[in-house]
């Protein structure tokens, strides 16, 4: 009983933990400006005010960044399933010459660091003329995002017995119908899972975008760019405002989570 | 017409081989049992007669049509998978019903009729709106038979689709799948590990072993004249025994106590190959193999007993009545019209 | 049947010519970049520069001593997580989600949660002063008090990224069959030695895993330092950011990716040797 106390206490302590400087910088963006210089400070906020946040979208630019942002996510979502996914599915059903070398492939692609890809895509995005547009940091946030999108559709299409995609075939299926009827329906959920990934891996990211960017500034290169200039406040409204999809995002693939690290690293 | 034509079969997964080379033809409307132990390549045979394997040489064929070129989808057959392959994310109604959608077999009324027919005949009617994920194994199984029976295809192949029903079950949908595919006169290969389901079924057995048909038969005559020692150990229940014998004279081979007539020109050494009904008691004191009674098993309909002969075991099956006791000492004589010779080099019969 | 044998490599070929274009591409680039001279030619000219910048010393250090720091505090904690996760009985998915939360959390968000708390009139000094330890504000975050600075970062990076560690940690725990467990407890074996005995060796390819990307990341770090100390503590890939950025020299930038990328990979090859994964365990 004892030890059964202490272990829930520990848990709620690691809870708190990872809780409570979320809850402080919420407080301190929905604060008012005051709260910035307020001294001693209070762990409740004296008055709610949308002040901040009202402010923060009012600067000039941070519309524009949020909607880069999103549109760069949903592109590197799109992209990287759209990529990986037929890639996934081959890794899954197929047995073939140049299979482990591609894998190999893959895998080395996720030990390498993001200035490594950054700095010299910016010189080719300049030369084809899409530097500076959301496009590019998609492209770039792709590269990113596919290994990981590759291996976890790979997985997930080896939990669909082969034996069900075989049986429609026999019942009068092409491939391409089989995949439709019998395999996508199956994986769905789990491909949605990896999509949102891809969504908040390039919703997170912050040195490419930055490097990539001038005016076309995704909401992180916008923060980090403008940090000297811009006041507390507007920074942690900022941060704010990049956590809440994050809070999202586990919450919706909360289920997948752990089966898709499990097998994505095998 | 739809008789299956398959010549010559070689398969490998690598280095191993699943097939050797395996010829067969299944007449039209036939019922064909492929019998084997675990791991033989009976399952690797019909998946390549499906089209879900490429063999490595040979040629499949079904009616006048060579088939082993083309898709699964255009061979006109059907499958009953091991584990049975319904597709979880539909209704039961949707499973049986997925075969004569795919291939557009008539309007949405007519496919409601024929699922309906093909329910019943398993059994399933009543859970046709539930999702197969709440099915038991032996359900699932029975939505796999139908489905397959939907579409009503020239050729049927099923892998064990009845293992996992419990033994009554098992018996009555036996019977039934018998009467049906008879009526269609559906050419079927039906893959068991269960000889009692393949010699009451079958119109024809394959014995498949090690990758290849070592017999292909009526289920009588491979009881009665097994083609190899394999075939004779594996069909009959308590297998066939096997006695050394040794020749005495030409024709003349003794086993144990006994002289025998055997094949004329055949080496000095041989197996006899005996039923266990087929050993008689003997009264008298005339010359018999004589063994230890070890184990007495009373079925009722007969007896079973073990003995001890020379250092073997030796199984007979007599009158239900004998007065039989573990210890005594047991006289038997084979039938002489029963004896079947076997090479013990090749493994294989001898005629005699 | 030769269309059947092509499809792979169909199905493959988007996601091959991609990753050509975007990385293997961009990785030589980076090389030939690096090693270049302004006149066209092979030399260490960059790698010189880099060196005999005033940031660079401090740099490499700080970046060597956040990995050597960071990592095993992560790898400890998320350990410790994990197995806690094993023991408590109630609400366990809702700690677990809880406890994952950072996992979606940028590392540009991470520093600002943390300036809150740790800027001069930040949450940290209140409770100082609440506790009577410090007399008003005080900096912490300034290049007058770098270990203050470091360990605001260390504390930082720990709060953002043991979620990556829990989440590989546990999805490997769950690989493990209960009956493992059961079989110990049954041969008397305490908690501590069920942990060292079992839990131990069966996740050494997740850990293995863990401490690969950990690390990778690690090497990495970036948003976080500039968010609480700007170039005050300067780091690799800061410095990158900062010549290829601010100085528009591509050159030195290189120069830094491509030493970030041999530590990476020094770093992984060093694992895999201390760390060897029987191929049987694996499967
Ligand atoms: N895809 C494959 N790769 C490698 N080996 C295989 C493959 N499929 C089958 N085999 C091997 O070929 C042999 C025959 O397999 P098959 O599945 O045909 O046996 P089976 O007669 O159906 O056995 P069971 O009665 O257990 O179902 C086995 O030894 C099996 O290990
Ligand atoms: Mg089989």
């Amino acid at each position: 009983m004892r030890t059964r106390l202490l272990y829930a206490t520990l848990a709620v302590i690691a809870s708190i933990w990872v809780l409570v400087p979320i809850y402080l910088l919420a407080v301190s963006a929905f604060g008012g400006p005051e709260t910035i210089n307020a001294w001693p400070k209070s762990l409740l906020p004296e008055r709610v005010s949308t002040e901040t946040l009202a402010f923060f979208f009012g600067v000039r630019g941070v519309w524009n960044a949020i909607l880069n942002s999103i549109l760069v996510a949903a592109l590197t979502m799109v992209m990287s399933i759209l990529l990986g996914a037929p890639a996934g599915y081959a890794l899954a059903r197929f047995v073939f010459p140049g299979k482990d070398g591609y894998r190999l492939l893959v895998l080395l692609t996720r030990a390498f660091p993001i200035a490594i890809l950054a700095l010299p895509l910016t010189v080719r995005f300049i030369e084809i003329g899409i530097y500076d547009t959301p496009l590019a940091v998609a492209l770039v946030h792709t590269a990113l995002a596919l290994p990981f999108a590759i291996l976890v559709s790979s997985s997930l299409f080896m939990g669909v017995p082969k034996e069900l995609e075989e049986a429609a075939w026999t019942l009068g299926c092409t491939r391409f119908q089989a995949f439709r009827k019998v395999v996508w329906p199956l994986a769905r959920p789990g491909i949605a899972a990896t999509m949102i990934f891809a969504f908040v891996v390039s919703w997170n990211e912050v040195f490419a975008a930055s490097v990539l960017t001038l005016r076309e500034r995704t909401l992180t290169a916008f923060l980090l760019t403008s940090l000297n200039e811009s006041p507390l406040h507007f920074r942690f409204a900022g941060g704010l405002f990049l956590i809440v999809p994050a809070l999202i995002f586990i919450f919706a693939v909360r289920r997948y989570l752990f089966s898709m690290w499990g097998i994505a690293n095998r | 017409m739809a008789r299956i034509l398959v010549r010559d079969i070689k398969k490998t997964f690598g280095k191993f081989v699943a097939l050797k080379s395996v010829s067969m033809e299944v007449a039209d409307g036939e019922f064909t049992v492929l019998l084997g132990p675990s791991g033989c390549g009976k399952t690797t045979l019909l998946r390549i007669i499906a089209g879900l394997e490429t063999a490595d040489r040979g040629e499949v064929w079904i009616g006048e049509r060579r088939i082993d070129r083309l898709p699964p989808r255009a061979r006109n057959i059907a499958m009953v998978f091991q584990n049975y392959a319904v597709f979880p994310h539909m209704t039961v109604f949707d499973n049986i019903a997925f075969g004569l959608r795919m291939q557009k077999r008539g309007s949405e009324e007519e496919i409601r009729r024929t699922v309906e027919w093909a329910a019943e005949l398993v059994h399933i009617e009543s859970q046709l709106e539930k999702y197969t994920g709440q099915l038991s194994g032996g359900q699932r199984q029975r939505v796999a038979v139908a489905r397959a029976l939907a579409v009503r295809p020239q050729v049927l192949l099923m892998d064990e689709p009845l293992s996992n029903l419990d033994a009554l079950l098992r018996l009555e949908m036996r019977a039934e799948l018998k009467t049906i595919l008879r009526e269609c006169a559906t050419t079927t290969i039906y893959v068991t590990h269960d000889q009692v389901e393949a010699m009451s079924l079958a119109d024809r057995i394959a014995i498949m072993h090690g990758g290849e048909i070592e017999q292909y038969d009526t289920p009588l005559e491979i009881y009665r004249n097994p083609a190899t020692l394999f075939c004779g150990g594996f069909i009959g229940s308590p297998p066939m025994n096997f006695l050394e014998a040794e020749r005495v004279a030409p024709g003349r081979y003794r086993v144990g106590g006994l002289e025998l007539e055997g094949p004329r020109d055949a080496g000095p050494k041989l197996l006899l190959g005996i039923r266990p009904e087929d050993l008689e008691p003997v009264a008298d004191g005339g010359a018999a193999l004589a063994g230890s009674v070890l184990v007495v098993e009373p079925l009722g309909s007969h007896l079973l007993a073990t003995l001890r002969l020379d250092g073997r075991l030796l199984r007979f099956a007599g009158d239900a009545d004998l007065p039989l006791h573990p210890g005594e000492t047991l006289r038997l004589r084979p039938r002489a019209d029963r004896l079947r010779w076997f090479d013990p080099e090749s493994e294989r019969a001898v005629r005699s | 049947m030769t269309s059947e044998r092509a499809l792979p490599y169909l199905l493959l070929a988007p996601s091959l010519l991609f990753l050509a274009l975007l990385f293997l591409w961009p990785l030589g680039e980076a090389f030939l970049v690096a090693f270049s001279d302004p006149g066209g030619g092979w030399s260490l000219a960059n790698f010189r520069e880099m060196a005999d910048d005033l940031n660079f010393a401090d740099a490499l250090t700080n970046t060597l001593l956040l990995v050597v720091v960071v990592v095993p505090l992560q790898l400890a904690l998320a350990l410790g997580l994990g197995v806690l996760l094993g023991c408590i009985d109630r609400g366990r998915d809702t700690f677990l989600y809880i406890w994952t939360i950072p996992l979606g959390i940028s590392d540009l968000a991470a520093g600002i949660v943390w300036l809150a708390m740790l800027s001069e009139r930040g949450y940290l000094n209140s409770l100082l002063e609440a506790l009577g330890l410090v007399d008003g504000p005080v900096l912490w975050l300034s290049y007058e008090t770098p270990v203050a600075l470091f360990v605001a970062v260390v504390v930082a990076e720990v709060w953002r990224a043991t979620a990556i560690v829990l989440v590989i940690l546990v999805a490997g725990m769950q690989l493990v069959p209960k009956e493992y467990y059961e079989a110990a407890e049954v041969f008397g074996a305490s908690a501590f030695q069920r942990f060292r005995r079992i839990t131990l060796p069966l996740l050494k390819p997740s850990i293995q895993t863990a401490l690969i990307l950990r690390t990778i990341l690690a090497f990495e770090v970036f948003a976080v330092v500039v968010v609480l100390g700007g170039r005050d503590l300067p780091v690799l890939a800061g410095e990158a950011f900062a010549w290829q950025y601010d100085y528009q020299n591509a050159g030195v930038a290189s120069a830094y990716a491509v030493l970030i990328l041999t530590v990476s990979l020094a770093a992984t090859w060093l694992y895999l040797r201390l760390l060897r994964v029987r191929e049987e365990s694996l499967a």
